[in-house]
């Protein structure tokens, strides 16, 4: 049974607020968001590979993920790990490669009650305008995909 | 990026902390001027200029009713604002669902013999 997921942009303060539960033992959450062999089965978006996949968990340690999407562009993502409190809590930055200096400090809250984990994770951006742009960055990519459905269905036409 | 002005721009409009307080007091119902500056502990002039904006933009409506000028909150008008955040939200609702598949796998893997 699939939840659905929460999304809180809020309007004073340069954060993005994403809640979602899942029915797993936060143990294996927790597993899931920061190994490896985990990560690469869920992290990318449908038609994209991940070509790398670093992790070193623990604090000052570096993250890296590359994608590759189905037109060939690829993005960067990394960062460094602050705080590891396994398996409850995670602080790390997020930043895009292709656009440095703008990153944001996330921290990752992983809640278990009665077998449900609930994951919070709170994005704290520089400024508003950096939130904004974040999120009007997902819009392009969700537009990106979209538009190549849109291909995909005509080339089947 | 140029900033188009507040008065044809919803999130501009929506920028200014008072006229979200303006809305979320109409989206409890209908208030005139009068009311709204009253419950928000603000002076009239101010709350007018504000609904101007917001008349603007297609945030608020107004009927007359007798002397009195009734505001009221027009949802629609905050389409622009959920069409922008839409498609991020639908990126991470994705990502989690396959997270959530994953982990639905893991399980039934523990689960046989």
């Amino acid at each position: 049974m699939s939840e659905s997921t929460q999304l809180l942009v809020a309007p004073h303060e340069p954060t993005i607020v994403i809640t979602r539960a899942f029915h797993a033992p936060r143990q294996r959450v927790f597993a899931a968001w920061t190994q490896p062999e985990h990560v690469t089965r869920w992290w990318g978006p449908q038609d994209f590979s991940m070509l790398i996949c670093e992790i070193d968990l623990r604090p000052g340690g570096r993250w890296r993920y590359v994608l590759r999407a189905p037109d060939g562009h690829e993005f960067a993502f990394s960062g460094v790990y602050r705080e590891i409190v396994p398996p409850e809590r995670l602080i790390y930055t997020d930043g895009y490669e292709g656009l440095p200096g703008h990153e944001a400090i996330v921290t990752l809250v992983f809640d278990e009650r009665d077998g449900t984990t609930t994951i919070v994770s709170t994005s704290r951006y520089q400024s508003i305008e950096d939130r904004d742009a974040h999120i009007a960055s997902g819009m392009q990519q969700g537009m990106t995909e979209t538009l190549d459905r849109l291909a995909r269905h005509l080339a089947d036409a | 990026m140029a900033r188009l002005p507040t008065t044809s721009d919803v999130f501009n409009a929506v920028a200014e902390p008072q006229r979200r307080d303006i809305l979320d007091l109409l989206a409890r119902g209908e208030r005139s001027v009068n009311q709204i500056a009253e419950a928000l502990h603000a002076r009239q002039p101010q709350v007018s200029k504000h609904l101007g904006v917001l008349k603007q933009v297609g945030l608020v409506s107004v009927r007359s009713v007798g002397q009195q000028r009734l505001y009221r909150l027009n949802s629609a008008g905050l389409k622009p604002i959920h069409d922008w955040v839409k498609p991020y939200e639908q990126l991470w609702n994705e990502r989690l669902d396959r997270l959530d598949d994953y982990l639905e796998q893991l399980q039934r893997e523990d689960q046989q013999p």
